[in-house]
């Protein structure tokens, strides 16, 4: 994993294109509320990428889906905060507004391709729906032309054919590719992409990277990509937040991130990672699972299954806010103990046999 | 495709034997005697009447064993020769021909009916999930299903017929005048919303919970996020995969709407198949009997295929 290598870097300074503020999201389930999403703030700058990464249940998901009320309504789910895009707060504009930006300004690429792709329409049918939706005036010729270009962008072969095929008549990374190019069919300024790996081989995962880099040069389309793969993080992202319990933990450049984690969790993701330059007998994890979010452990969510508590009752009482750590402006984390990091890395990499901060190795 | 029909086809052929067979005992199984129904009463007793009753037996060819008159009647129905009703004596053919046209437009117009009004109640319902128009259409819906389908026609005629008096009580046409498109009509709502609340109590909660099942898919989801508007999502992408099941359904709930005639056109007095089973049971006119049987076992057979090629036509990753 290198992360150490200098990213090309068109955003710093800029204004960011998309400031989310407060985010809280909360589901009504029969008895209980989940509060899948507590208190993020994050903001998404042009052109760059943006990763996103947790275990499942962290809030992920629920993060993105809320950008653009995608979450059932309420009372099922409550979603407030803002959400500020181009001045406006997607949160509050009127439904017609949002529809005029979903799927045109800011588009989403899904998990599982094999799902997200009606079934009784053909590929070509539901691309084409995406630019039709947005422009009804073009010419079903003009919308076709496109639709081939797209396919043929994304590297589906033969687009005259598999314009006219259905979603089952397509592989899993071909269904993946016929997404993502229908996420830029009306060249969007931000493309959010949830876990859109995470149902692919390994070898397609690669191509579909690859891909939304490619996607990223030529569009100079902010992305956002969730993912609970840090490799796929320290791939392609750029900056990072990491999320446990609905909240974000920690935020930086990638690299700060990878080489100086300075919350706990980041660290123990990690030292979970499988490693071909050490033997070791079995994977180190990170103790415990993750907490119910329908009530979460008080205080900092984590420390149930934090080695740096140690029985410490600042850990249980008290929610750490999200300050800067590690040194840099831009790398922030929530612990109330980021200074002792350096110590248990080091404790940690005396049971791994090697530092598992990247970049840090002898 | 037409590989697929042909072999159902074939395949159903064993089946109406079977049915033709099992239906031949069971006609034969019902007590009662058709001779001694059919023959004036006076020559039920006294000197006689035992070779009279045993003449006429031959000549309706029951004194044979039931297999051979099963061959026989089967070697006929080939040729297209269905036999006499007994009650009426003329040709079960012709009796058909006469009440088929009635039973149909009944029919017909009961589903359409259903149709038009299950679906959109089952589709709101499904978006506007326990809401009081849901609970209301759930109500309604078992209401229709729990009330037996003679008491409804039974209840209707009192009130639309007797109390308010602007519908006829029954019959297909008013006697003495020449047939009308709206006097057919107004004889034909009564049974044909009776016949169709019967279809429309299910139906709606089948439209409502298949609908219920697409709106939870990812692909909804993706419809949204690419801007389509709800109108949009929920024609073309939800109702468009919901209707697939409901087809299937539907189509195979078309014979059971056939017993529902039976009931149905006995209560308003409507000339059609329904009616035509019912006294010919109570005459024993056993080839009347056996040649409406016959007919629903092929409709039978024929819904259920069409249902199938149907879900196909449908549904893509069907391939026959």
């Amino acid at each position: 994993m290198d992360v150490t290598a200098d990213r090309p870097s068109l955003t710093k300074g800029a204004d960011p294109i998309l400031s989310v503020r407060n985010l809280e999201t909360t589901f009504a389930v029969r008895n209980s509320t989940i509060k899948a999403v507590r208190d993020v703030s994050f903001d998404l700058r042009p052109g760059e990428i943006l990763g996103v990464v947790g275990e499942s249940g962290s809030g992920k998901s629920a993060t993105v889906n809320s950008l653009l009320r995608l979450l059932p309504p309420p009372p099922t789910a409550v979603t407030t905060g803002s959400v500020v895009y181009g001045g406006e707060d997607l949160l509050t504009v009127p439904a017609r507004r949002l529809r005029a930006i979903r799927g045109k300004e800011i588009s989403m690429i899904f998990q599982d391709p094999s799902t997200s792709f009606n079934p009784v329409q053909t590929i070509g049918w539901q691309i084409a729906e995406a630019i039709k939706v947005h422009d009804r005036r073009i010419s079903r010729t003009a919308v076709r032309a496109r639709v081939i270009e797209l396919l043929t962008m994304v590297g589906v072969p033969s687009p005259q054919v598999r314009f006219g095929q259905f979603p089952h008549e397509y592989s899993g990374g071909m269904r993946q590719r016929a997404m993502i190019a229908m996420a830029l069919a009306n060249s969007p300024k931000i493309i959010i992409a949830d876990e859109p790996t995470t149902a692919l081989d390994v070898t397609i995962q690669a191509q579909i990277l690859d891909l939304l880099e490619k996607v990223r040069t030529e569009t100079q389309a902010a992305t956002i990509l969730i993912t609970h793969d840090l490799g796929i993080i320290a791939e392609v992202a750029d900056r990072v937040l990491v999320m446990y319990a609905g909240k974000i933990v920690e935020s930086g450049q990638v690299r700060e991130v990878f080489t100086d984690p300075q919350h706990p969790y980041t660290l123990g993701l990690l030292a979970s990672l499988p490693r071909i330059d050490t033997a070791m007998e079995e994977l180190l994890s990170i103790p415990g699972q993750p907490p119910s979010m329908s009530s979460p452990p008080s205080g900092c969510a984590f420390h149930v299954r934090c080695k740096l508590t140690q029985g410490r009752d600042r850990c249980r009482q008290e929610q750490p806010a999200l300050t800067a750590a590690g040194g840099s402006g831009s790398h922030l984390a929530a612990c109330h103990f980021s200074d002792e990091m350096e110590s248990e890395a080091i404790s940690i990499a005396a049971i791994v046999g090697t530092d598992v901060r990247a970049g840090t190795r002898p | 495709m037409l590989g697929f029909v042909l072999r159902r086809l074939i395949i159903a052929i064993p089946v109406l034997l079977g049915i033709l067979v099992i239906a031949f005992v069971f006609v034969h199984l019902l007590p009662g005697d058709p001779v001694r129904l059919l023959v004036d009463p006076s020559q039920l007793s006294g000197a006689g009447s035992t070779q009279y009753l045993a003449q006429k037996r031959i000549e309706l060819g029951l004194d044979k064993p039931l297999p051979v008159q099963w061959v026989l009647w089967m070697r006929e129905v080939l040729t297209g020769n269905l036999g006499f009703s007994f009650q009426q004596r003329v040709p079960v053919l012709q009796l058909i021909q006469e009440r088929v046209g009635s039973t149909v437009l009944l029919t017909a117009t009961a589903v359409v009916l259903a149709v038009v009004v299950a679906i959109p109640v089952g589709v709101l319902a499904s978006l506007k999930q326990n809401s009081v128009l849901d609970y209301l259409a759930g109500a309604t819906s078992m209401l229709a299903i729990s009330i037996p389908v003679f008491f409804l026609g039974l209840l209707a005629i009192y009130v639309f017929a007797l109390q308010l008096n602007v519908l006829p009580s029954g019959g297909r046409q008013t006697l003495g005048v020449p047939p009308t498109l709206s006097d057919t009509v107004q004889h034909l709502i009564m049974p044909a919303a009776v016949l169709a609340a019967v279809l429309t109590g299910p139906y709606v909660r089948y439209v409502r919970q298949s609908m219920l099942d697409v709106l939870r898919q990812d692909y909804i989801t993706t419809a949204v996020a690419k801007g389509a508007s709800p109108f949009r999502v929920v024609l073309r992408h939800a109702l468009r995969n919901a209707l697939i099941p409901l087809t299937t359904v539907l189509a195979v709930q078309i014979p059971a709407l056939l017993a529902g005639t039976v009931v149905i056109e006995t209560v308003f007095a409507w000339p059609g198949l329904g009616l035509l089973v019912f006294q010919s049971i109570e005459g024993l006119d056993y080839p009347v009997i056996l040649s409406v049987v016959m007919m629903s076992a092929v409709l039978v057979q024929l819904c259920n295929l069409v249902a199938d090629v149907l879900a196909a036509v449908l549904d893509p990753r069907i391939r026959l």
